[in-house]
């Protein structure tokens, strides 16, 4: 066989020296100026995986720095018959579409299951969190919310007040059996927002109340946290949380920033699936304890108002509001019954000025 | 979100300077154009140009970087540092100087290992940090964020070296000296500086910074040279600090206001648009007028091996390629990146000028190079490439 002719770099300089590469019977054959006298088969590596229109580049595992370089086309087929573990990346002669389409479908199909997998993962996995795990996280969260709140920020506890709200809780939760004890809060703080936590744990603050003008207004945000209760929805954000920062890192993999983004705009739209559930479960129970949803509706319309008031709300920068929730919650109302009966409301509304 | 990491190419086989520029991002002079090139050899005529030579192809790259994806996401990431091997590969070996190819000699398990490495360090005292210490939620994600802003330092420096040391060509390795405790050292306190400054030591802080890790870095025997300095940087720096201070303020100030005046659907979309599209135009145009200016005078202070280097790239034509490169990737949700890498490498190869005896550059090697892990970078996923 006539030598292939070669490039040598003695790995101590740049400057290439002219060779004579032939194919023996235990390795290659280097013919140069201060080149070993062969590169056993075993030992040789490609420097990288050679595509299409490249010389193959070599080098001995035994070789430290020095590099062989041959452009000569039969060198490579010659070779790989006796150095059987060199693979290249060739596509000449084949079409590089068909595989690009293969490769981005299977990339598409894998991201559709993550992303329609794990959020019926999380489900299951939300439901194997034993009831006290899920109950001690629901008092953690509770007491940092609380913090959250403001310094010394208390329950407010009159007992009228309390009881009322009981009632209300066990006439709604009667409607909708689950696992969990309900137990729903009034802390004594000015904004007007209701926040789900775990475990069956809801605290309403008493600016909702305040501002409410009928008990079925406060009903109906009381039936709504408790759909995102049932839901699991706080439970399985959490439980989410960890899942997505997983799931962020394999599609980080290359382009973290870039899928965050992506997951930021996913995440919202899943928030927004959460609460139209949540609304859905709440209008339910509302009609199954014959509690007119009327009062629901109109708290939305008036948040609305307020807004367009220009007036600060923060129950809107966790909740979404729009019209089109309030008429939906009115047309699936049935029920004709109020919330409380004058008295009951009139305690609620004193529950944090009345002292135990 | 800013994109100023967008903009690094094939310098890096090159040396420690036009690629590392790009990622700093802001700061430069109008005037500061004649004034950058100052080597000790005589200037080398820009008759006598050559450019790297960008032999990739978008098909063959797609294909793998998919390929990589798939795997990727098959065993939950750990696949990544292999795949990011891959690639460098393929990138390393498809652009050339004087007809012979770089050569990527670094290998996934070093990257796992780095990776590791760091989240041991790093990773699980912050996570036992965390949880300890019973912080208020915003002021631990701040302590968090500045921990880890500090912390690029090491993983720049590191990075640079990990690159440096793995790249080869004709058989002559790259190297960097220094040490990546004094470097993150002088980093963090050059950020110390520039918060109490309001960002006006930025230019300054980077000079320094580019001219340690440039002076620091080796081609065999032939060590790279900088003199960078700060002529014409703070012209420009102010013009940037100026359009990015107003333009942030109007959108946070837009995104404050409307807040409490549209309803939430309506807020999201507008928030999403703001700071996803408005933002980054403003970030990218406004400090790109900076930096472009810091890479081109870094890029033409830089000597080695008897070689001067060129940038000819307009700040303009700078923020368009970043721009451009910013909404193909949010368009193709990240997908598009292979094609991203290609357009940086051949922006890099197109504009980069070499000029000096290329053909007749040899190198020899430098024995006992310090051949040092890449950790942090991959820990904080600092890196696209």
């Amino acid at each position: 066989m006539s030598p292939f002719r070669a490039r040598y770099f003695d790995g101590q300089r740049s400057a290439p020296v002219e060779a004579a590469v032939t194919l023996g019977d235990a390795g290659l054959a280097i013919a140069a100026p201060g080149a070993p006298a062969a590169w056993p088969y075993v030992a040789l590596r490609l420097l990288e995986e050679s595509y299409d229109g490249q010389p193959l580049r070599l080098r001995s595992a035994s070789g430290g720095d020095t590099r062989l370089v041959v452009e000569e086309p039969g060198f490579f087929a010659a070779l790989v018959a006796r150095a059987p573990h060199l693979r290249r990346y060739d596509r000449r002669g084949r079409r590089i579409t068909p595989a690009a389409a293969g490769w981005t479908l299977g990339v598409l199909a894998a991201i559709a299951a993550v992303y329609f997998g794990v959020p019926r993962l999380a489900e299951p996995l939300a439901a194997f969190i034993p009831l006290s795990l899920e109950e001690r996280l629901g008092r953690t969260a509770r007491a940092s919310l609380m913090t959250q709140l403001g310094r010394d920020m208390r329950e407010c506890e009159a007992p009228a007040g309390v009881a009322a709200l009981e009632r209300l809780t066990a006439r709604l939760s009667a409607t909708m059996p689950s696992r969990y004890t309900w137990r729903v809060a009034v802390v004594d703080s000015g904004e007007e927002n209701a926040v789900n936590l775990p475990g069956g744990y809801i605290v309403l603050l008493r600016g909702l109340i305040d501002r409410a003008r009928t008990p079925e207004e406060v009903a109906g945000v009381l039936a709504h946290e408790m759909g995102h209760g049932l839901s699991r929805h706080t439970t399985r954000s959490l439980l989410g949380n960890v899942v997505v920062q997983a799931l962020l890192t394999v599609f980080a993999g290359d382009s973290s920033r870039w899928a965050s983004t992506a997951a930021d705009v996913a995440m919202r739209s899943h928030s927004r699936d959460a609460e139209r559930e949540a609304d859905r479960l709440g209008v339910e129970m509302l009609n199954r304890a014959d509690i007119r949803a009327a009062g629901f509706a109109a708290w939305f319309r008036r948040i609305a108002a307020e807004t367009d008031k220009n007036k600060a709300n923060d129950y809107i920068s966790t909740h979404p509001i729009s019209a089109a929730r309030a008429e939906d919650v009115e047309r699936r109302g049935t029920g004709q019954r109020n919330a409380m009966t004058p008295e009951e409301w009139q305690a609620l509304r004193t529950i944090c000025t009345v002292k135990k | 979100m800013s994109c100023r990491d967008l903009s690094r190419g094939a310098g890096h086989w090159l040396s420690a300077s036009s690629t590392e520029t790009a990622r700093i991002a802001p700061a430069a002079p109008v005037s500061g154009e004649a004034g950058g090139l100052a080597l000790a050899e005589p200037a080398p005529t820009v008759s006598a140009a050559h450019r790297l030579a960008v032999s990739a192809r978008f098909g063959e790259l797609y294909i793998l970087y998919m390929r990589n994806l798939l795997l990727a996401i098959a065993t939950l990431s750990f696949y990544r540092f292999w795949g990011r091997t891959l690639v460098r590969r393929y990138l390393w070996s498809h652009v050339s100087l004087a007809g012979d190819a770089f050569e990527y000699a670094g290998r996934g398990l070093e990257l796992f290992k780095g990776f590791l490495g760091a989240f041991v360090l790093v990773g699980l005292p912050m996570i036992a940090f965390a949880f300890l210490v019973e912080l208020d939620e915003t002021l631990l994600l701040l302590i968090v964020f500045m921990v880890f802003w500090l912390l690029r330092h090491f993983a720049k420096f590191g990075a640079h070296r990990y690159r440096m040391t793995r790249t080869h060509w004709r058989g002559i390795g790259g190297s960097v000296d220094g040490s990546v405790w004094a470097y993150a050292a002088l980093g963090i306190g050059l950020d110390l500086l520039m918060i109490l400054s309001l960002g006006w030591t930025k230019p300054w802080s980077d000079t320094v910074l580019l001219n340690y890790r440039i002076r620091r870095s080796w081609a065999g025997t032939a060590q790279a040279r900088s003199t960078l300095g700060l002529g014409g940087l703070y012209g420009r720096y102010a013009v940037s600090w100026v359009i990015v201070a107003v333009g942030v303020g109007f959108v946070m100030y837009l995104v404050a206001d409307n807040a409490e005046t549209v309803a939430s659907f309506d807020m999201l979309l507008l928030e999403t648009v703001l700071l996803y599209l408005v933002l980054p135009v403003i970030w990218t145009l406004g400090m790109g007028i900076y930096s472009i200016a810091l890479l081109r005078n870094a890029v033409r202070a830089t000597s080695l091996a008897g070689l001067g280097f060129r940038l000819d790239v307009t700040a303009w034509q700078l923020a368009r390629f970043r721009l451009a490169n910013y909404f193909i990737l949010i368009g193709t949700v990240g997908l598009g990146l292979s094609y991203i890498l290609l357009r940086q490498v051949r922006f890099a190869a197109r504009h980069l000028e070499i000029a000096g005896p290329v053909e007749a550059l040899v190198l020899e090697q430098r024995m006992n190079r310090r051949i040092r892990g890449e950790g942090l970078a991959q820990y904080l996923g600092m890196d696209n490439f």
